[in-house]
């Protein structure tokens, strides 16, 4: 019977022979580390950037991205007032420069060739240097939209899932209504109010482009601030404005930025498909949409019974290639950081 | 250490009810139900001490602790700290503070006096942080220390938990649970606390580990004068660092007193149920575990009168009956059994002698007295029951099951078979200087199956829900 319990209640330090913790310390060391092993402390953005490197398709989907971006941008000079901080010129002509004004010998639809090696247009423009210089549109709308987008979606998602109830029923209602448009039928129903041009581009896409990041992290803060971190920091006294921002959106970050490269091709192909319905950059532009835009109509027969593909294949491959290479990135960075996710949190064991 | 006779941290009728419906809309028609996680709990916490909670999963205890700090906002209650005042002429002047009525950045500061160690080393610390800074957060969010200040009060944490100093700058994943568990220790050590409360903090570790821990913060305890709340599901892990133990079952303490007192005689059938469960070392030890019968009910509904009467062994019978304390408890058993079924072949597990067939029975391929006996058998009844009134009224309830007539067999129950405890709320009653009960058996109201309401009215404790 449980009278006869004879344990002593006395307070005091608990003795487990074999156990106690000078025999512990001499006999093993409490973790598989000592100081000797010198395995220098890697952060979490080390070891993906790690496990990214050894990912080959995503390796190659950087360097594309870069190769166009720095092609973008040493195509022609760049001048802020007058003063030229960038003075390399890849493309050999203008963009905008109609070669038969100046140089008779070229006439419009020329194929390919040294002098032309992507051919020329259909109002006599160097298509290679319209090609290069046209990155700069498509690529810095895809980055400007996308970090517009991404910071406020993350904000609004986050303090939706923090503060949950009212504020997140609220919020995510607003979010429903967006989602019940198609975003690019949003984005044409801005340009044609507001009319083509780069800013307003921008604004097309960035208006309702951050619900989707606000309801991924939304879903995301649920289930951080359900760990005990979240509840420990608030434990010391933390605002909330520090428990989000320190404890809160670092952890949310991998899931936002394979959506964020991934749409970087998505805005970069929105942009383009509105240029080639003539709704983006003026026409004119050196924008790849766009340039198949004025290229339309030679997609069924071109002057003189000949097709003139170079018009309309080049502007298509770079926006293909472009987009290509920003979902292998994604796709790397998705699997370099779900890995580790998967490798946290169930590791040591005791 | 100078002990106080005012406790340092009080909480009155402290209660935390969790909606459990799902969100706004659910609320504005309505539907909401109420989670009784804490149900207005007393409690006292004395400088130095060490006041063990303990109580199965779900009975609250996470809840109760974390509503002291209010990490969440508790529904009812007060909670008064006694704040250390620095006036002139020494230290020990203390100033009560109700902790539900301060304002959050007068309780944010409060943070440095009450701190929390939490249950999980995994999922408590942030692993996008370095050990480094999930100590030096705390330091920075009260400005304790800055630059290399800061470091140097790092370096000194992890030494006083027993780490390296040079671990600062790794990251928790390289730890393992008992480390994982000393950096939480550290952090909450970081602002100086006088009171911390302990969230089950060995319960996911290793037993050798555990011992290890358990040390750790007894020897904090000493060296830093904390007083601590500790949490547990386990009797045994309280057993040796427990100054007083308080028994919680379903938001509400069944038991409060000394560790000496709770560990000896009288003891609430809860807890003797509890101590059976802890083994001995001692070979010719003879201890016989009291298994409880059923699961912890529903805090959603919680049962009537004394919470524990669902599964308690000693649960009482009504006066007028003669009967064994195991019978009268199958009989309880049998009743809730009817209340909580939909169809009365669910109330015992049908056998028609074994035709090998294996379609489900139904009541009517059994005989009427062959069902008597098989639901006899579950419930452990005796063939007849000794006291003729009971018999009778069994049977006649068997009956009416048998004639699948749930509702009148439910009745019948209801009526012949009614226990105090399910109408009656104990109230907490000492049984010694520093020992409390809840439980009818030591009601001084209740004496001899006859409830004497005290004078004043307010001992008419029936069922408050
Ligand atoms: S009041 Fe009745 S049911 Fe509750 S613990 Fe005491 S004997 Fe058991």
């Amino acid at each position: 019977m449980t009278k006869n319990r004879s344990t002593s209640t006395e307070r005091g330090r608990i003795q487990i022979s074999g156990f106690d913790s000078d025999h512990v310390t001499e006999r093993d060391p409490l973790s598989g580390w000592t100081e000797e092993s010198g395995r220098a402390t890697q952060s979490r953005w080390e070891r993906a950037w790690s496990r990214f490197k050894r990912n080959r398709s995503a390796i190659i989907g950087l360097a594309v991205v870069s190769i166009l971006a720095l092609l973008a941008v040493f195509s022609r000079p760049i001048t802020v007032y007058g003063l030229t901080v960038q003075p390399f010129s890849i493309a050999p002509y203008d963009p905008t420069t109609i070669l038969y004004l100046s140089d008779p010998t070229v006439s419009i639809y020329d194929s390919p060739s040294t002098s032309h090696p992507m051919g020329v247009d259909g109002s006599g423009r160097d298509l290679f240097s319209r090609i290069l210089y046209g990155g700069r549109y498509s690529i810095s709308i895809g980055f400007v939209v996308v970090a517009l987008t991404a910071s406020f979606g993350m904000v609004y998602g986050a303090i939706s899932g923090y503060y949950g109830g009212w504020v997140d029923e609220i919020m995510m209602r607003i979010v429903d209504t967006i989602f019940a448009f198609p975003g690019l039928i949003l984005a044409l129903i801005i340009v044609a109010i507001l009319g083509g041009g780069y800013w307003q581009l921008v604004l097309a896409f960035s208006l309702f482009g951050w619900a989707t990041y606000g309801r991924l992290i939304r879903g995301e803060v649920l289930s951080i601030k359900e760990n005990e971190y979240v509840l420990a920091a608030k434990a010391l006294g933390a605002r909330d404005r520090s428990v989000i921002f320190r404890h809160i959106i670092p952890n949310a970050m991998p899931p936002l930025i394979v959506y964020a490269t991934l749409n970087i091709g998505t805005v970069v192909i929105g942009v383009a498909a509105l240029g080639f319905l003539g709704l983006g950059m003026p026409p004119g532009t050196a924008e790849w949409g766009t340039m198949l835009d004025q290229t339309r109509e030679t997609l069924i027969q071109g002057p003189d019974g000949s097709i003139p593909w170079w018009a309309t294949i080049y502007p298509g491959a770079a926006i293909f290639i472009f987009v290509m290479a920003m979902n292998m990135i994604g796709d790397g960075i998705n699997d370099a950081l779900d890995a580790q996710q998967t490798g946290v949190g169930q590791e040591g064991g005791d | 250490m100078t002990r106080h006779d005012e406790p340092i941290l009080r909480a009155e009728n402290l209660t935390k009810y969790y909606d459990s419906s799902g969100g706004v809309i659910d609320n504005l028609l309505g539907n909401s139900q109420w989670v009784k996680a804490v149900d207005g709990v007393d409690f006292e916490l004395r400088e130095g001490e060490t006041l063990g909670v303990v109580g199965e999963s779900g009975c609250g205890k996470s809840t109760l602790g974390q509503a002291l700090l209010r990490l969440i906002e508790p529904t009812d209650g007060s909670i008064y700290y006694q704040e250390r005042v620095d006036s002139e002429g020494g230290s020990g002047q203390r100033e009560e503070i109700d902790l539900t009525e301060v304002s959050s950045s007068r309780l944010r500061d409060l943070r440095t006096d009450l701190q929390y160690i939490f249950q999980d080393p995994f999922s408590s610390l942030n692993p996008r942080l370095t050990v480094g800074d999930i100590i030096g957060e705390p330091l920075d969010i009260h400005g304790i220390a800055s630059g290399e200040d800061r470091d140097e009060h790092i370096y000194d944490l992890l030494e006083t938990v027993g780490l390296n100093p040079s671990h600062a700058h790794r990251y928790p994943h390289e730890f393992s649970g008992g480390q994982r568990q000393r950096i939480g220790i550290a952090r909450a050590l970081a602002v100086d606390p006088e009171v911390i409360i302990c969230d089950e903090p060995v319960s996911a570790l290793d037993v050798s580990v555990q011992a290890q821990i358990l040390n750790l913060l007894e020897d904090l305890q000493e060296e830093f004068g904390l007083s601590y709340v500790f949490i547990a599901h386990d009797l045994s892990v309280v057993e040796h660092i427990s100054d007083r133990i308080a028994v919680m079952y379903l938001g509400e303490f069944a038991e409060v007193g000394t560790t000496e007192d709770v560990f000896s005689p009288p003891y609430h059938p809860y807890t003797e149920a509890l101590l059976s469960a802890i083994p001995e070392p001692d070979p010719l030890w003879e201890g016989e575990q009291i298994f409880l019968s059923g699961t912890v009910p529903s805090p959603i509904d919680p049962p009537s009168g004394c919470r524990f009467h669902t599964r308690c062994p000693r649960v009482i019978p009504p006066a007028e009956y003669d009967l064994e304390q195991e019978v009268w408890r199958s009989i309880m058993d049998l009743k809730l059994r009817v209340r909580g079924v939909d169809t009365a072949e669910a109330i015992a597990v049908l056998d028609d002698g074994g035709n090998g067939d294996n379609e489900p029975l139904t009541l009517d391929d059994i005989a009427r007295d062959n069902f008597d006996s098989q639901v006899r058998a579950e419930f452990d009844l005796p063939q007849t029951i000794a006291d003729p009134t009971v018999e009778q009224s069994l049977s006649q309830a068997i009956d009416e099951l048998y004639a699948k007539n749930l509702g009148a067999a439910q009745d019948l129950l209801e009526d012949a078979f009614t226990s105090p405890c399910e109408v009656h709320q104990p109230e907490q009653v000492p049984t010694g200087k520093t020992h409390r009960i809840s439980c009818l058996l030591y009601d001084d109201r209740y004496d001899d199956g006859q409830f004497r309401s005290t004078s004043g009215g307010t001992g008419d404790a029936i069922a408050d829900d």
